[in-house]
């Protein structure tokens, strides 16, 4: 059975949205699927005060995504800090791929937002998804909820559209 | 070919011994033992990662050598300073870090940070999901270790990690149990959901040891320094021999090295 590879892209710098990202990726393990986890590149800002040493470790640990990495995954989750929007520095660059990729790429493509502690924020980026061209997993829980359903939704796309 | 053994087969003609590297026939020492030599296994140049496969892994693919019983990876791994693999993520595997010379940081979606040196053992059980990442620790010396996967009893079982210790006298002149599917002592031996064994050992000059294979029960052997013998066959460093049907493995010379009791 072939194994469905999903981004899981999120945004961190003193390491608590990389543990949800974490989270998601271990569900999307226990679903039989490959996450990629991609964390986006900082764009400047001050790092915040104790923070510095898990900044630097995750600035050498990522790579950041790529159009091949969304081009090649049947599904994106997105793990944004709670308070940023789409439209917040980090994530501009990665939005504009991601439509870039909707206009040049099949639609279909499944997404899904895991909540950082900001309704808000899964909402405006859940919007932002669906305007590129994603079909949003309805999902409630915990990110590693998130991540299981996502792909459980992956396979069973495949298989009805296979 | 029984996928099983991954293709070392004793009962290989002669054209296929020397390619499989089984002692010719005269002077064969054994017709159960087969050597994988150290030069022969795949090898994966990535700048900072030089990795030596000894069974089929990534882009290194040979059915011949697929795994050996339940052993199915065996890496040897030098990680440049600094570097290392960043988050990734593993399902049903037992998976096992020697650590040769050097230091590793782990992380993972259980715990961590960890640190594992020389003269540890870490064993992770990656069950129904796990993501971890590995790092050389230091910015100037390279990490040098072995990584070994061993495949679960079931599938889905909860994800784990343990770490142990072992001192130089500890695996000196004997076989140290490094991991076994139960360990009444959790801080020197860890748990490991497969009927298998893991024994560190370092051989002197003029020791001599002998471990009992019980019947049906099978032995990997790996040499991580210097030479040893193995029921008579010369083995250097990052050779390996898968040995069946034999009553027992004669282990002498000088080195380091792991044996595997396989079912």
């Amino acid at each position: 059975m072939a194994q469905h590879a999903v981004v899981v892209a999120f945004t961190s710098r003193c390491g608590a949205t990389e543990t949800l990202a974490h989270a998601a990726a271990v569900g999307v393990v226990n679903g039989r699927g490959l996450p990629r986890l991609r964390r986006l590149a900082d764009e400047g800002g001050p790092t915040p005060a104790g923070c510095l040493a898990t900044l630097q470790r995750m600035q050498k640990e990522y790579v950041t995504p790529t159009e091949a990495d969304i081009a090649g995954s049947p599904a994106l989750i997105v793990v944004p800090s709670a308070g940023m929007t789409p439209a917040s520095e980090v994530w501009q660059p990665f939005m504009a791929m991601l439509r870039i990729a909707a206009a040049a790429g099949p639609a279909g493509k499944l997404g899904a937002v895991v909540d950082a502690g900001d309704r808000h924020t899964v909402a405006a980026f859940a919007s932002a998804l669906e305007a590129c061209g994603f079909t949003l997993v309805a999902t409630s829980g915990d990110p590693r909820a998130h991540g299981r359903a996502v792909v459980d939704a992956v396979a069973l796309h495949s298989r009805t559209a296979g | 070919m029984d996928p099983g053994t991954g293709g070392l087969s004793s009962q290989a003609p002669d054209s296929a011994r020397q390619r499989l590297h089984l002692p010719p026939r005269p002077v064969e020492i054994s017709h159960m033992i087969a050597i994988r030599k150290s030069e022969d296994r795949g090898f994966t140049d990535r700048g900072w990662l030089q990795s030596r496969a000894t069974f089929s892994f990534g882009s290194y693919q040979d059915p011949r050598f697929n795994g050996f019983r339940s052993l199915r990876v065996l890496n040897e791994d030098r990680i440049a300073p600094a570097t290392g693999f960043g988050p990734h993520s593993h399902r049903d595997m037992e998976i096992l870090t020697y650590m040769i010379e050097g230091r590793l940081a782990h992380r993972d979606s259980l715990s961590g940070p960890h640190i594992l040196g020389t003269g540890e053992l870490q064993a992770m059980t990656a069950g129904d999901g796990i993501v971890h990442s590995e790092f050389n620790a230091s910015e100037a010396e390279p990490a040098h270790l072995l990584q070994i996967w061993i495949e679960p009893r079931a599938e889905d079982l909860p994800p784990s990690y343990q770490q142990i210790g072992f001192t130089g006298d500890d695996i000196t002149g004997r076989l140290h149990l490094l991991a076994a599917p139960a360990t009444a002592d959790p801080a020197r031996t860890a748990a490991i959901n497969q009927d298998a064994r893991v024994y560190a050992c370092r051989v002197i000059a003029g020791n001599r040891l002998t471990h009992a294979l019980a019947e049906g029960r099978h032995a990997w052997i790996q040499i991580a320094r210097g030479t040893i013998d193995v029921n008579g066959a010369s083995l250097e460093q990052g050779d390996g021999a898968a040995v069946s049907d034999e009553p027992a493995v004669d282990l002498s010379g000088n080195g380091e090295f792991l044996l595997f009791d396989l079912p």
